[in-house]
C-alpha cells in the first residue's frame, strides 16, 4: 500500500511537512503546482494499491484525482461521492435555505450570464455593496467593489479577461471557522490561528443539523463571519492542511481510524 | 395533483417529450404545467402557481439551478436525501475507470489546460490517431470529430479555444452499432438501437445514415449498466451503449434526463409513465 498526499503552494509549510513526517512512516508528496505530466502519474499508480489524501482541495486537485486514481486505489472518503460535486454551496445557497440555515449569498458568473441578470439584480441577491469578486481557481485575487462603479468595472474587466468568477456578500476571509465532521458529528474545530474546543451553541446546532443531511464520511465544512454571523460557506470532502497544522498526532489517527497504512 | 415540466426549448426533440409527459398525465388524472426555462425569469408567473405542486421534472439544460428556486418558492419536498438531489453525475469515463469497466480514455480540457498537458502526449496515452475531440453540450453527433493527425488536432484545439468552447479528448472506439438504454431507479424500462453503419460517431441525426431497430439487450450488457447506475445518483438515464467490432461494447455517455420519445414510440413501453410513477412514488426531482 503506498500513500500519496496532494499539496499546492498554497498549503504547504515546514509545519506541515513536519506534521506529515511525524503522522505517517512513508508517503509520496506531489505538489500540483509543480510541473506534473498527469499521463505519467496515471501510469505510475495504474494497478497499485495507492491511498490518497487531498490536501488541496480545489479543482484542479480534483481534476487530477479523477484522472489518476484507477480501481485499486482508495482515498479518506467515499469514492462514490469524490466524483460528485458540490456546485449546490455556490449557487443561491437554497440548500441551507431549505434547511433554515444561514448562507453566504453567492452568485455565479454563470448564472449571470444565464439568466442574463443586471447589476441590480446581482447586487440584490448579495444582500447589496459591498461585494467580493472570488477566481474559480486562484486565477486572480479576490477583489472587493464598495460601489456601483466599482463594481461594473471589475465585473467588465473579467469578463473582458475571460475569467470566471463567484460573486459573494462580504465578509472577512480571515475570521473564519472550519469543522471536521464524520459520521455526522462534529469531530473537531478550529479557525485561522487554533483549535477550538468550546463553541457556542447556536453554532454547534447549525453544524449538527447540516451534518445530519450530509455523507457520513470525513468532511471539512467552513464557516464565515458576515454581519457579526458566522454563516456556511463551503465544504469539502477530506481534511485541510490547517486541520494537520494543528491537531496533535492522535487526534489525527482517531479520525483517520479507517486508514489502511 | 400537478407535475411541473421545466423545459428549455432550445433542447432536441423536446415537444415530443412534453407530448408524452401531457398523455401520462391524462392518464393519471395529473394537471401537467410546462413552463419554458426562459419563462422562469418571471417570478410573477412562478407565484402565479399559487399552490404547492406535487411533482417537478425537467427537460433538457440548462435549468437545474432555476429549478431549485421553483422548489424553494414552493417547498414541498421532504428533506431526506437533499445532498442526492443536489448532486451531478461528473467525469463518466473516470467512474468507469475506477469501477474497472470498459470505458473510453478520456481527457478534459480543465486537465489539459491545468497541467500544461502535450497534445501529443494526449494523443499517445488515447492509443494514437485517430482520435475524437467533442465539443460539450451538444447531440446527434453534433460537434464530435474524428482526428487523423497531430497538425489537425493543434488546428482543432485552436479553434476551439477561439471559440471558448469545453471539450475534451477521447480514444477512438470503432463500432456498428449504438444502444441506446434507458433507466428509471436504477432498472431497465426501454431501449433500442442505433445502426450507424460506418460513421464514427455514436449517434447521427442523419436517417439516411443511421438504421434503429428495436433489440434486446444481452445479459452481460444488463449487469454492466447495472453496476454503472448503482454508482451513480440519476434516477432517469440514457446510457449509450456502443457496441464494437469485435464482439466488444462500453458505455460512452449517460444523459440525464435522457430524450426518450423515440425509444418509447419504437417499443411501445411508456417509459413517461415509469418517469411519473417514480416521481409519485418518491417525491425526488430527477
Amino acid at each position: 500500500m503506498q500513500l500519496v498526499i496532494f499539496v499546492s503552494n498554497q498549503v504547504v509549510s515546514d509545519l506541515l511537512l513536519s506534521k506529515l513526517d511525524l503522522i505517517f512512516n512513508n508517503f509520496e508528496l506531489i505538489n500540483i503546482d509543480d510541473s506534473i505530466n498527469p499521463i505519467f502519474l496515471e501510469s505510475k499508480f495504474k494497478n497499485k494499491k495507492v491511498y490518497f489524501i487531498d490536501l488541496v482541495n480545489n479543482i484542479k486537485s480534483k481534476h487530477l484525482l479523477s484522472f489518476i486514481v484507477s480501481n485499486n486505489s482508495l482515498s479518506c472518503f467515499d469514492f462514490k461521492y469524490l466524483f460528485r460535486n458540490n456546485l449546490h454551496f455556490k449557487y443561491s445557497g437554497r440548500f441551507f435555505t431549505l434547511l433554515e440555515l444561514k448562507s453566504l449569498r453567492k452568485v455565479s458568473f454563470h448564472e449571470i450570464k444565464i439568466y442574463n441578470r443586471s447589476s441590480d439584480h446581482t447586487l440584490d441577491l448579495l444582500n447589496g455593496l459591498p461585494v467580493i469578486f472570488k477566481p474559480y481557481n486562484n486565477e486572480f485575487e479576490p477583489k472587493t467593489a464598495y460601489t456601483l462603479d466599482q463594481f461594473k468595472d471589475i465585473y467588465n474587466q473579467l469578463i473582458s479577461q475571460k475569467s470566471e468568477f463567484l460573486l459573494t456578500e462580504f465578509h472577512d476571509s480571515f475570521d473564519f471557522i472550519e469543522f471536521v465532521v464524520k459520521s455526522n458529528q462534529i469531530k473537531f474545530a478550529y479557525n485561522q490561528n487554533q483549535k477550538i474546543t468550546i463553541l457556542p451553541e447556536e453554532i454547534k446546532g447549525n453544524m449538527l443539523t447540516l451534518a445530519s443531511k450530509l455523507p457520513n464520511q470525513i468532511m471539512t465544512i467552513k464557516m464565515v463571519k458576515s454581519n457579526d454571523n458566522y454563516v456556511f460557506d463551503s465544504f469539502s470532502f477530506g481534511i485541510n492542511a490547517k486541520f494537520l497544522e494543528f491537531f496533535e498526532e492522535s487526534e489525527v489517527y482517531e479520525l483517520l481510524d479507517n486508514l489502511p497504512l | 395533483m400537478k407535475l411541473i415540466l421545466v423545459y428549455n426549448p432550445s433542447t432536441y426533440g423536446y415537444e415530443a417529450r412534453l407530448n408524452l409527459f401531457q398523455e401520462s398525465c391524462d392518464k393519471k388524472n395529473i394537471q401537467l404545467i410546462p413552463i419554458s426555462f426562459f419563462d422562469l425569469d418571471d417570478d410573477l408567473k412562478i407565484k402565479s402557481l399559487n399552490s404547492f405542486p406535487h411533482l417537478i421534472t425537467r427537460i433538457g439544460y440548462p435549468t437545474r439551478h432555476k429549478v431549485f428556486e421553483v422548489i424553494n418558492e414552493n417547498s414541498y419536498f421532504e428533506v431526506d436525501n437533499l445532498f442526492e438531489l443536489f448532486s451531478l453525475d461528473i467525469n463518466f469515463d473516470n467512474n468507469l475507470k475506477r469501477l474497472g469497466l470498459n470505458h473510453l480514455k478520456t481527457v478534459s480540457k480543465n486537465l489539459y489546460k491545468e497541467f500544461s498537458m502535450s497534445l501529443k502526449d494526449i494523443s499517445d496515452y488515447l492509443g494514437g490517431f485517430p482520435i475524437i475531440i467533442k465539443r460539450g453540450g451538444l447531440s446527434k453527433g453534433e460537434g464530435v470529430f474524428k482526428v487523423d493527425t497531430l497538425a489537425e488536432l493543434e488546428n482543432m484545439v485552436n479553434l476551439f479555444d477561439i471559440e471558448n468552447y469545453n471539450y475534451s479528448f477521447k480514444e477512438f472506439y470503432p463500432h456498428h452499432s449504438q444502444g441506446r438504454y434507458i433507466t428509471v431507479d436504477k432498472k431497465f424500462v426501454a431501449g433500442h438501437l442505433n445502426i450507424v453503419g460506418e460513421d464514427f460517431r455514436s449517434n447521427v441525426g442523419d436517417n439516411s445514415v443511421r438504421k434503429r431497430k428495436n433489440h434486446v439487450f444481452d445479459q452481460d450488457v444488463k449487469d454492466y449498466v447495472s453496476l454503472i447506475d448503482s454508482q451513480l445518483v440519476a434516477n432517469f438515464s440514457g446510457y449509450d451503449i456502443l457496441f464494437g467490432k469485435d464482439d466488444t461494447f462500453l458505455a460512452c455517455e449517460k444523459n440525464s434526463p435522457c430524450n426518450f420519445a423515440m425509444t418509447q414510440n419504437m417499443t411501445g413501453v411508456s417509459i413517461s409513465d415509469a418517469l411519473i410513477e417514480s416521481l409519485m412514488s418518491k417525491k425526488k426531482m430527477l
